[in-house]
């Protein structure tokens, strides 16, 4: 995959860069070097001026739709069709935004559909991702032997979540190599909040113990990383509409209170590092109905257009 | 001054061009260990990288699961100091492993959680910067968890 700076990060990377040139000029102590003569496993972050200053540097990531609805036990739950987008609603899509924002959304009905392993639907799922893809000019990303390869395995459910998975990791690394990832933000926003609506569709009532609406405050992190990575591209109309529905949700994550009982450590335990502490999510009753009703009224609109 | 100034318009240069085209180079130039048991995570990424350079990554872990960072790098890009990041603390990579010429991490996260990867590539040695351009993949692989915590 190829990494792409936008104008602003170029610049913002040529002073960080020169910040640190000067850093290390002025000062030769080096954080790396320091690590190394402790024994301790963790120890403080030091405080780097730069780090505060230029976090826009960083490159985010974000799991995929599939690897969202593997996070998500689907023994606890029944598969319903019913609250997808209609695959027929893929002939409603005119404008740019909205054909991006729905390829996304296509993408996670895909995802969810291929978890449940219904093969005819993904089927008609993966048209819909294809004419789409078609419409935005990305459906190189598609090709005719991935095409053929679903028709091919219907019956073959390990092979479609694999394709399926394939899928989209094509149109992230086409839209990557071709210096879209405008475009890439729009679909991706589109994934997201449709993930989230598939998954809380299944939390009808409030309680705090649920495992599955702990699995759905956890996407915070994910919705943060995708909003940074996003709001790199703010500048492009082509992004108003999702990031402003994504800024919404955002906005209900960042109010549910953090709190950090135990302080992050790590421990190795058969030659893995295990990580443990750090910080715990909770959600009031009301902070989870503004929740779904956002998430709702978002993914309703981007749907309907 | 003189120095310095170079030293600046170089990286400016370098920064204004991109970071150049290493699609796929962790798939198609990194061979994975034959009985690697995890699932390819769609956070992985490739990069175009100079020596001296920095590059930070934030990712997502989530609880319940094991986690593959490994760190692919074409031949040329010269050492690689990398560090894990959560909650303000830096993890240090007591268990780093190499395996195909993957320098790799294993770990697992008791709670779901973003991890912020800060990686150095060592200093230039006064090659030109299209001799230093090298593409490292940082590939990441996830699989249910084994440990029961």
């Amino acid at each position: 995959m190829k990494k792409t700076l936008n104008m602003k990060t170029k610049i913002l990377t040529a002073v960080y860069l020169s910040v640190s040139i000067l850093l290390a000029f002025s000062c030769k102590n080096s954080t790396t070097n320091n690590n190394k003569d402790k024994k301790n496993v963790i120890q403080e972050l030091p405080m780097h001026e730069e780090t505060a200053t230029l976090d826009s540097l960083i490159y985010y990531r974000f799991p995929s739709p599939k690897e969202v609805f593997d996070y998500i036990d689907k023994s606890k739950i029944d598969y319903n069709n019913a609250i997808l987008n209609p695959s027929e609603n893929v002939k409603k899509y005119l404008e740019l935004p909205v054909q991006a924002i729905n390829l996304g959304i296509y993408i996670s009905d895909l995802a969810y559909i291929t978890l449940f392993e219904q093969h005819q639907e993904s089927l008609e799922y993966f048209n819909a991702i294809h004419q789409l893809s078609e419409k935005i000019k990305i459906s190189g990303a598609y090709d005719e032997p991935l095409y053929k390869r679903i028709s091919n395995n219907l019956d073959n459910v390990d092979s479609l979540l694999v394709i399926s998975g394939e899928a989209y990791q094509n149109i992230v690394d086409h839209l990557t190599e071709t210096d879209q990832e405008n475009m890439l933000a729009v679909i991706s926003i589109g994934a997201y909040i449709e993930s989230l609506y598939l998954i809380m569709d299944y939390i009808q009532e409030y309680d705090a113990e649920s495992e599955l609406l702990s699995k759905v405050l956890d996407q915070k992190y994910a919705v943060n990383n995708l909003y940074e990575y996003a709001a790199q591209f703010k500048d492009d109309k082509i992004l108003d509409e999702a990031l402003d529905n994504l800024k919404a949700i955002k906005s209900v994550f960042d109010k549910l209170e953090v709190n950090t009982p135990e302080k992050t450590s790590v421990d190795t335990e058969n030659d893995m590092m295990v990580i443990s502490g750090g910080d715990e999510l909770s959600i009031t009753r009301e902070q989870f109905m503004e929740l779904k009703e956002t998430v709702v009224e978002s993914r309703e609109s981007l749907v309907k257009k | 001054m003189k120095n310095f100034l170079f030293i600046f318009l170089f990286i400016l240069l370098y920064s204004t061009a991109g970071f150049g085209q290493c699609n796929g180079f962790h798939r198609t130039m990194c061979e994975l260990p034959f009985e690697w048991d995890y699932e390819y995570n769609s956070q992985s990424v490739d990069i175009e990288m100079t020596k001296g350079q920095s590059f930070r990554m934030k990712i997502i872990l989530y609880e319940g699961y094991d986690y593959y960072i490994g760190f692919c790098k074409e031949e040329g890009l010269g050492k690689l100091n990398y560090q894990f990041l959560s909650n303000d603390v830096v993890i240090d990579q007591t268990n780093k492993k190499v395996e195909n010429n993957i320098e790799y991490v294993e770990l697992t996260s008791k709670k779901t959680r973003i991890v912020l990867i800060d990686i150095q590539t060592e200093q230039a040695d006064g090659n030109s910067v299209n001799e230093n351009r090298k593409c490292l993949g940082i590939i990441i692989g996830n699989r249910k968890s084994k440990n029961t915590f």
